[in-house]
């Protein structure tokens, strides 16, 4: 290994690390939820205390909880349960949904991750 | 009227090469792949012997005509995957030239290993960014697939070296 090997493996470490410490990064914190059935805005909600909220869909009625700063689906009326599996989400930017119930919850703390959502 | 080509002992050496490169690629593509987009990349070991033991030049003929033989023989000639292939060897190709022009000892089979798995890496997922999948979250793949590179560029880097060794005692 020459001199220049070190330098370039060295150099690619430092890449690496970059890559990882930019792209990787966390979003903003949590402060609104937009739930979305169809696409459509249902409800905004400020993240700033605990409440249970139900919301109606196709398939029948999911349950949203919050607390400061994070929200989740509880319950929702779906097989496989992604939604719920998929837990709190507490930085902007993140998102899930229950597909078969056409609901789709949407974190906002700084920019969106999602350009739009079709069902 | 029989038509004769003359041929010289480096097109011998250089198709030989491209040959040899051909066969590990066609090989190795029978192995499955974690993520798309990477892979042991063994080829490269050639084409990293031929730029040390022959110059920037024949390891530019070895590496497109792989490019191009292997998507024939494999079918994805032309195809997206064919562009990034090219795309791909494109890249590394500049930047084991621009390795080449170092001063001194400059890089060894490990270094240029290294730098053109990078500039591999870095060529081709501009180019899927670029032309098929244009939306920032690609990039969250990019340290991974950043990762996969240096790590088989070390690796292919370190086979490269041991097969110098033995040719050069």
């Amino acid at each position: 290994m020459t001199r220049a090997d070190a330098i370039v493996l060295a150099l690619a470490a430092a890449l690496l690390g970059g890559l990882y410490a930019h792209y990787w990064r966390a979003g903003p914190p949590a402060r609104i939820a937009e739930i979305r059935r169809g696409g459509e805005l249902v409800q905004r909600v400020s993240l700033d205390h605990e409440a249970r909220i139900r919301v109606a869909g196709p398939r029948g009625t999911s349950v949203l909880e919050t607390r400061a700063g994070a929200i989740r689906f509880l319950s929702s009326p779906c097989p496989q349960q992604f939604c719920v599996h998929s837990g709190w989400l507490h930085r902007g930017g993140e998102a899930t949904a229950c597909l078969p119930n056409h609901l789709s919850v949407q974190v906002l703390g700084g920019g969106q991750a999602f350009d739009a959502m079709v069902f | 009227m029989e038509l004769q080509l003359q041929t010289t002992r480096d097109d011998h050496r250089v198709a030989w090469l491209a040959a040899l490169a051909v066969a590990i690629h066609a090989l190795e593509s029978a192995l499955p792949s974690p993520l798309p987009g990477v892979k042991p990349g063994l080829a490269n070991v050639v084409t990293v012997a031929v730029l040390v033991l022959y110059g920037w030049r024949a390891a530019v003929w070895v590496s497109l005509l792989r490019v191009f033989a292997a998507s024939l023989l494999l079918g994805t000639f032309l195809s997206p995957t064919f562009m990034m292939s090219l795309g791909g060897a494109a890249a590394a190709l500049a930047a084991l030239g621009l390795g080449s022009l170092l001063p001194g000892r400059g890089l060894s089979a490990l270094g240029y290993s290294v730098l053109a798995a990078i500039a591999h890496m870095a060529g081709q997922f501009l180019l899927a960014w670029g032309l098929f999948v244009r939306h920032d979250a690609l990039f969250v793949l990019l340290p991974v697939l950043m990762t996969a590179a240096v790590l088989t560029g070390i690796v292919n880097g370190i086979i490269a070296a041991a097969m110098l060794r033995r040719l050069r005692p």
